[in-house]
């Protein structure tokens, strides 16, 4: 097992918690995403688990070792926080190689994660000419360079195109399906959906839930029946009685409330002609807003505000 | 520790900035002593030895600017994260990057010394003129009123150009940025030591002129220098060293 166990974090700048008493834990296996809005503590938190930040209390372990006890490190744990964490003077193949180096890993490793990554071709080129995407695959080379058994990537898929986003999403897959551990935190709702199987979710540094997309979703996603029907004042008379709301959209009704069943028995007992009786689920990126809407410490302002 | 020095190694030999700083320190001292000597009405080994080390000045701020290379722009370019994720023990990585700095310098200074006197004995030997150091670095002919032989002048130039890119890591590691620390680097030898000695002489009649360091540091390398040329170096070296036990112990508390 090679298992992450993050317990009663907690980080402060100057007075200001980014983390507070953050615990979660990262199973093998799988994809875990690890979510929360802007400044939420997810890169504080990153930082602080390999001991870049120090923490003013808690621990996080890696198979029960601080990462600062780890023997090789590079062997055991790879992270990628800052696609932009490296020289822009020097070539990407230089770079890898000084961080081989450090480990004593070999210049054909270096060669073989260049070739992974798709970098082969440009790995002589200087750092400051790749586009964020090219650096992006070179941070993922970092973290590939000693085959570890956990991945940690901060917003992996920031700046890479269609197919970039595909690779990564197939490679992080892939990596959990031979059994290592990887938490990956991303912005990207709808792309978390297609790659993590589990989430984190903190808010201001706190711990919002942890569980499966599924179970997320189920449980902070709005749910709702969408009918359409040529009687439907007659069917909105009886579920209101019932309690539910409802609003229309695009000449049918969401009904909230009421799951589909008892609109069904309604409707069967009313007379009501369905054309369309569906059970609805809100997305993964509307489960994550409700979920976080009381811990989001930077808003945007409300578009009618920006009219005036 | 030799995997690390390696790492530190080729992060030094894999950027321009360090390499063309490299070369102007070990080529602007030897361009100007061979031309010294070959244009020089009245040439000697003192001569030789007092331009080659006057020049070399300028090569001891570039070697403190080669240490703040060495850290401050990991601070700067974020690569000092993914060295301290490579290696956490961070006084390994001071240590491992102390020592590569070091032997870079003195490699950079030995060419500098040997490359400069052998050009300045074939400039001088063109001319007709007899080039004693050059066989017998420990002795100036006796053209030298301290009594102190060329090597102790050459050791002690190398031991201050090692000095200053300690100073210079060092500062580089407290400030994080090459420009702050760059800037300190250079105005506290040529102009705050000189401001400061100056106020506190006009304003309580104290000379401390004979006790800053970056002074002690050029005066050690003098031909005739005013005091003990060890001592110099000595006390030069207690506050590079007082710097860098401040900056590896910031470096070890502070977040990366």
């Amino acid at each position: 097992m090679r298992v992450i166990h993050v317990e009663h974090l907690t980080k402060k700048f100057a007075g200001v918690t980014a983390v507070d008493d953050l615990s979660f834990t990262v199973s093998p296996g799988h994809v875990t995403g690890f979510l929360g809005p802007n400044g939420s503590g997810k890169s504080t938190t990153m930082r602080c688990m390999i001991g870049l930040d120090h923490a003013q209390g808690g621990s996080a372990t890696f198979n029960g070792v601080a990462y600062s006890k780890l023997t090789q490190p590079l062997h055991r744990v790879g992270t990628l926080l800052d696609a932009g964490n490296a020289h822009s003077g020097r070539s990407a193949r230089n770079h890898l190689m000084w961080l081989a180096a450090s480990t004593g890993i070999s210049k054909s490793r270096v060669d073989a994660v260049l070739e992974q990554v798709g970098l082969s071709d440009v790995s002589r080129r200087r750092v400051g000419k790749y586009s964020l995407g090219m650096k992006q695959r070179l941070g993922i080379a970092s973290v590939l360079l000693g085959d570890p058994e956990v991945l940690i990537l901060d917003e992996p898929v920031n700046g890479l195109d269609p197919e970039g986003i595909r690779w990564i999403r197939d490679l992080l897959r892939d990596l959990a399906k031979e059994g290592r551990t990887v938490l990956v935190s991303s912005h990207l709702l709808s792309e978390m959906a297609l790659i993590a199987e589990e989430l984190v979710v903190i808010g201001q540094g706190k711990l919002i839930t942890q569980c499966t997309v599924a179970e997320f979703t189920a449980r902070y996603a709005k749910q709702w029946v969408r009918v359409v029907s040529p009687q439907v004042q007659a069917l909105k008379t009886l579920a209101a009685a019932r309690g539910a709301t409802m609003s229309e959209e695009n000449g049918a009704i969401n009904f909230y409330g009421v799951t589909a069943a008892e609109l069904g028995e309604l409707g069967a007992t009313a007379g009501v002609t369905f054309h369309e009786l569906s059970p609805q689920t809100g997305s993964l990126e509307d489960a994550f807003l409700d979920a976080t809407a009381s811990s989001v410490q930077y808003h945007g302002a409300q578009s009618e505000g920006l009219a005036h | 520790m030799l995997h690390l020095m390696k790492s530190e190694f080729i992060k030094l030999r894999t950027l321009r900035s360090t390499l063309t700083a490299t070369i102007v320190l070990v080529l602007f001292p030897i361009a100007v002593t061979v031309l010294s000597a070959m244009f020089a009405k009245t040439p000697g080994e003192t001569m030789v030895i007092e331009v080659l080390t006057n020049t070399g000045t300028v090569s001891m701020l570039l070697c403190g600017v080669l240490g703040v290379f060495a850290i401050a722009q990991e601070y700067s370019q974020g690569t000092i994260r993914i060295t301290f994720a490579a290696t956490p023990m961070r006084m390994k990585v001071f240590a491992a990057k102390t020592i590569v700095i070091s032997l870079w310098v003195a490699t950079s200074v030995a060419v500098l010394e040997g490359v400069g006197l052998i050009g300045a004995n074939y400039a001088l030997d063109s001319r007709g003129f007899d080039f004693g150091v050059i066989y017998n670095p420990s002795i100036f002919n006796g053209s030298s009123r301290s009594g102190d032989s060329a090597w102790q002048v050459l050791f002690a130039f190398g031991a201050v150009c090692i000095l200053f890119a300690l100073v210079g890591f060092a500062l580089g590691a407290l400030l994080r940025s090459s420009p702050g620390a760059i800037a300190t680097l250079i105005l506290v030898p040529l102009l705050v030591e000189g401001i400061v000695t100056a106020l506190l002489i006009a304003a309580f009649d104290i000379d401390i002129s004979r006790k800053t360091p970056f002074t002690a540091a050029i005066r050690a390398v003098q031909v005739e220098p005013d005091a003990a040329r060890w001592g110099l170096v000595g006390y030069f070296a207690i506050w590079c060293c007082a710097i860098a036990v401040l900056a590896a112990l910031l470096m070890k508390r502070r977040d990366a």
